[in-house]
This record gives C-alpha cells, structure tokens and sequence, in this order.
C-alpha cells in the first residue's frame, strides 16, 4: 500500500513517514500544495493524508482540484482545524474521513487501515479478510481459521496489498508502484522472491502466476 | 406617539375651526342686523313722511304714501304710529297684536309679531307741529335667522367631515412617502435573522445612502467575523502541529525511557491541547452577530452524522425527530460545533442507539441528545461541565465536548443539563432561547 503524505512541518513528517513505514506502507512524502495536485497523478498512490494548511495551496484547493480531475483516491484530512464546520467542508470537497491534530498515532493508523478497506469495498471488521486468509494489521500476522502464522515486514506488505486486490491480475510493475516509495530499489527479483516465501509459508496455491503477465491472488489454502 | 399626536391636533383643529366659524357667521349676523336696523330707521322715516296735517290740524295718515308691503297682510313690514289723539296700525298687521318697544331705539330682543313671526323692533320719536309722534316699525327677522342657523348647523356637521377626510389624505400621503423606509426596516430585520444578507439598493432616492452605509456595515461585520475566526484557525494551526509532535514523541520515545517522565508530559500536553481547543471554540463563538448563515438541522445534521460515521466507523441506529424543515435563527458554524461536539459524545458512548429530539415552541429551542450507552453518574454530573474533566482516559476529551458544548449554549444565554436518559445512557438537554 502506497501513501502520499502532504504535510508541511518537518517535525510532524518526521515521525509520521517512519511510523507509516514501520506498518507496512510505501510513503512518499510533500511540504507544498502545488506538487501535490501534480504528483499525485505520477504514481498509483493508494491513499492521500492531507494537511490543509499547506504553503503553495490550501489542502482544500488541492484537494477540489484532484475530484474536479476526476480522481477518486482515498483523501484522510490531517489537520489542526478542528471546528465542525471545517470538517464538513473537508467533507463536501470530497475526502474520505478527517483527523485532527493532536492525534494519537494508533488513530491515524487504524482510520487509514480502515479507508483503505472501504475503498476496496470491504466489510469493515477487525481483521482485513480474503480468501480463506484474515490479516491483523496491527500485529502483522495471517490468520488461518485458529492457526497465527507470522509475515516478516516485506511479506506482510505485499500480501496485505493482495489481500486488498482478491482475484485481480496485478502485474510486477503495478506491484512494485504500490509496494515501494520513489527511493527504494526496485527490483522485480525481489518481489519474485517474496511471492516464493508467501507460498512457502501458505502453500502454493495462494498467489497464481499468469506467465508474462503478473500474478492473481486466490486466498486458497490446502 | 404618533398616534396620540395625531388625535390631539385632530381635536384642537375641530375645536378651534368650529370655534372661528361659530365666531364668524354670529359675526356676520350682527352686521346682517346692523344693516337691517339702518333701513328700520329709514322706514320710519318714511311713515313719519306719510303723515299730512289735515284741514283741521289734525295728522292724518297717506295710505298711499306707505310702502306696499304695509299694506298686505303679514308681509313681515309693520307699523304703529302713535299719536295724542290717534294710534294707526299697518294694515299688514290685521288683527294681530304688536307690542312695541318700550323705549325708543331699537329693541333689545325680538319682538313676538303676527303669523309666529319674530320681528327686529325700532321706536322713534318726533315732533310735528308741537306734537310729539311716536313711530314703531318692525320688520320679520325669522328667515335670517333660520338662514344663520342653517348656517351654523351645517358648519358643526361639514367641518369635522372636512377634517376627517383631510385626515385620511394625510395618513395616505404619509404612508406612501414612508412605505420605503417600512420596506427598509423589514429588510434590515430580516438581515438580523439572517434570511438575506445585504438590502435592496433598488430604493427611493432619499434612501439610496442610508440603505448602502447599512450594507457596508453589515459587509464589515461579516469581513471582521471571518477575520477573526482565519486569525484563530491559524493560532490553532500553529500550536497544534507541535503538540502532536510533543505528544508523539513523547509516547514513542519516553514511554519505555522514563514512564514517570512521560506520564507528566502527556498529562501536560493533554492539557495544553484541551485548553487551546476550548479557548479557540470560545473564540469562534458568533452568537449576537449577524447570522448570515442560519442552522437548517435536517440539512446540515446529516453531513454530521456522516462525519461521525466515519470518524468512529461504528454504524449506530440515529434518529432524529420534532422538525419540519425549519431554519433556527442560530449561527451555522456555531450550532455545527455545538451538535457535532455532543453528538460526537454520544457516538463514543452509545451502544447502539442515539436519539436526537427538537422541541420548538415560540420562546425557545430545546434540544435532547440521548444515547444508551453507560452514562455518567449524578455526582460528576456537574464537574464535567465545570471544568471539560475527562472521565475516561481510555476515551480522549469525554468531557471537553460537554464542556465546549456547554460554553456555546451560555453565550447563546441558554442551558445545557445532564440527566440519565430512558434510553439508560446519558440525556444532554440544551434550551436556547429564540430571538424575540
């Protein structure tokens, strides 16, 4: 899952860009308003966390202008603006859910956590099911019926991006978009790697390859 | 005022017209008399002409020398002409009695003549021939007077007719020249309330600059309005962001280091994030400015609800109940405030079930937000509203939201009470009085 984080203070971005790291996401990380309503359209982004007090351009702008262009990614509105009237018109500008500063971090986890499954259209439960596999995000386990299997941090990532795309044919690039932030190496061999461990560990049939074309989840276990 | 203004110069202007015409017509009776009088004396004069020194020395009487008018009966012109040896009557009196008066000159009253006649008297005394004759005439005064009463009766009648219709005219011509400054006024009213935000210019000329300085006015208040509330937003931006740096960095690094530490500045710094939070919600506060935008509650609420939805992501059965699409005459901004913060309170705390309840009647807005979720005891009912207190550390700012909710509905100069709801969570009822 790949996140694009607009926030102007340094100090903020600093402990958030790793935080999100630790669970998981790939994070590309924006101070100013004018690159954001740019830069969101050069990578498949999964989800936006938006400051609105930004230099350049208000968040809000930034963020009319991205549904105005027809974009429908997932917007968390992280903001010191705490009135109601603020956060209904973050709203009715088009973002999914909206976080006020000071926050806990844990919230800002759980609240992209669950708008990443909403905007997969999934059942908002503890536990991100697919397949005969539920995922805890927070411990960053699998769960087969009774049986916790522990994911290293690059296993965890890629099938909770699987786990997120059940039965689509995702390809090695679109994978590598959303898995890793613009200063990782990118490396198809070591997404080849990590499918081969995920089917160690969950067998084969898992995670299908279409030669050529990339591969397809299935969440089936033996 | 106007009223009573009205009335009095109505009355003073009855009296003193009915006054002056009353004055006037008696007035001109007296000259209409006067006039009258002077031909009484020349008619005297003329029956003294008609008396001829007969063969004898005698004084006789020449018919034929007398006006005609002597002459048939009741014409309203008599006289009697009295002499040592003789009286002569008008034949015009016939039988009917005259006294004359008693003195010479003309008589004070009226004098009763023939036919119900009232006669002006006149006494005149001469002497001819070493013999004194005394001549009364007398002529009808009763058609004058009739005509003067006439007179007299129709002005008490026409003259407050004439009044009243002057009056009207009046009120008319007054009601059209000011009918743009009632439009005015109702417009500046409906500016208070909110239901516009700027006055027609499209008014009379005389207007035209009062109605624009108003306008000016009111674009000022609204500029220092939103002035006022960017300069607060910004103020909260700015110490926003480093509490949570703080805090983060306090719960990530000192948690393990030093818990002792940590707890302190996390107390803290919850503190310092509560303050800023309850000192910028008081800021904001537009109660008694003008409301430009007022509180639609079935518009408005459920965008509210849709925020809470998804800030708590829990899915409660909401009801809402007691309106029909009314607009209340409440800041928009404000009210959003008020309702998300109790609203966010009962989505934390609910089981399941929220309920919203309106009660409107002219004086007041009573508003009941109920929840079924564990509530809060009667003794820390109080605390909670006192001091923002939080009850719950698991929960963050419980309290704070009552306690902002609470600030609001005092600078509304309404109430804000906690009770245990039937619905067995805790019942928040807000009233707030309606502007008059």
């Amino acid at each position: 899952m790949r996140i694009l984080l607009v926030e102007d203070s340094v100090a903020l971005a600093d402990q958030l860009v790793p935080l999100l790291k630790e669970h998981g996401y790939a994070v590309d990380w924006l101070a100013d308003g004018r690159d954001a309503v740019v830069r969101v359209h050069d990578d498949p982004f999964d989800l936006v966390v938006l400051d609105l007090g930004l230099p350049g351009m208000d968040g809000l702008q930034v963020l009319k202008q991205w549904r105005q262009e027809g974009l429908s990614i997932p917007v968390l509105i992280l903001t010191a603006r705490d009135s109601w009237s603020e956060r209904i018109e973050g709203l009715r500008q088009g973002a999914d859910d909206y976080l006020t500063k000071p926050f806990h971090p844990d919230e800002l986890l759980l609240r992209i956590q669950a708008l990443l499954r909403r905007s997969h259209g999934n059942a908002n439960d503890e536990r991100l099911s697919a397949g005969m596999l539920k995922l805890d995000e927070s411990r960053q386990t699998v769960w087969h019926g009774e049986e916790e299997i522990a994911l290293t941090g690059a296993e965890f990532r890629m099938l909770r991006y699987f786990m997120h795309n059940p039965g689509r044919l995702l390809s090695k690039g679109q994978l590598a978009s959303h898995l890793y932030d613009n200063e990782s190496d990118r490396d198809s061999n070591v997404l080849e790697v990590h499918v081969n461990r995920l089917r160690r560990k969950l067998g084969k049939a898992v995670i299908e390859t279409r030669r050529g074309q990339g591969y397809v989840y299935t969440g089936q276990l033996p | 005022m106007g009223r009573r203004l009205a009335i009095s110069l109505f009355a003073s202007l009855l009296v003193a017209g009915l006054l002056i015409s009353q004055a006037a017509l008696w007035w001109l009776e007296q000259e209409q008399r006067g006039r009258l009088v002077e031909q009484l004396r020349a008619d005297a004069a003329g029956v003294l002409a008609a008396l001829e020194p007969g063969s004898d020395g005698a004084l006789t009487l020449r018919n034929e020398r007398l006006h005609p008018a002597y002459r048939r009966p009741y014409s309203g012109r008599y006289f009697i002409v009295d002499t040592p040896q003789a009286r002569w009557r008008s034949r015009s009196l016939w039988d009917a009695p005259l006294a004359p008066p008693v003195t010479p000159g003309v008589a004070s009253g009226l004098l009763e003549g023939p036919a119900e006649q009232l006669l002006l008297g006149y006494k005149e005394q001469y002497q001819v021939r070493g013999q004194p004759v005394i001549v009364s005439v007398a002529q009808d005064y009763s058609p004058v007077r009739q005509a003067y009463q006439r007179a007299r009766a129709a002005m008490l009648v026409f003259w407050p007719l004439i009044l009243a219709l002057l009056a009207l005219v009046q009120q008319w011509l007054l009601r059209r020249g000011l009918s743009p400054l009632r439009r005015a006024r109702a417009e500046i009213e409906q500016l208070r309330q909110g239901k516009r935000s700027a006055l027609t210019g499209n008014v009379v000329r005389e207007l035209q600059p009062l109605v624009a300085e108003i306008n000016r006015l009111q674009q000022h208040t609204e500029q220092q309005l939103q002035r006022s509330r960017h300069a607060m937003g910004d103020l909260g931006h700015a110490l926003k962001t480093p509490l949570a740096v703080l805090k983060n960095r306090c719960n990530q690094d000192l948690l393990l280091k030093d818990p002792d530490l940590h707890h302190l500045m996390n107390d803290q710094v919850s503190q310092m994030e509560g303050q800023v939070r309850r000192a910028l919600s008081r800021a904001r506060v537009a109660a008694g400015a003008t409301a430009a935008n007022r509180f639609c509650p079935e518009e408005d609420l459920p965008l509210v609800i849709m925020t809470l939805e998804r800030a708590h992501d829990r899915q409660l059965t909401f009801e809402m109940s007691g309106l029909n699409g009314e607009t209340l005459p409440f800041e928009r901004e404000d009210m959003l405030e008020l309702f998300g913060n109790l609203l966010d309170n009962a989505f934390k705390w609910a089981d399941s079930r929220i309920a919203l309840r309106f009660e409107l009647d002219e004086a007041q807005c009573v508003v009941v937000v109920e929840d079924d979720g564990p509530g809060i005891p009667a003794a820390r009912r109080d605390t909670v509203l006192q001091r923002g207190e939080r009850l719950d550390e698991r929960q963050q700012g419980y309290g704070l939201g009552l306690a902002i909710a609470h600030d609001l509905a005092v600078a509304y100069q309404g109430t804000l009470a906690l009770d245990r709801s039937e619905m067995g969570g805790l019942a928040v009822r807000v009233s707030l009085p309606l502007p008059s």
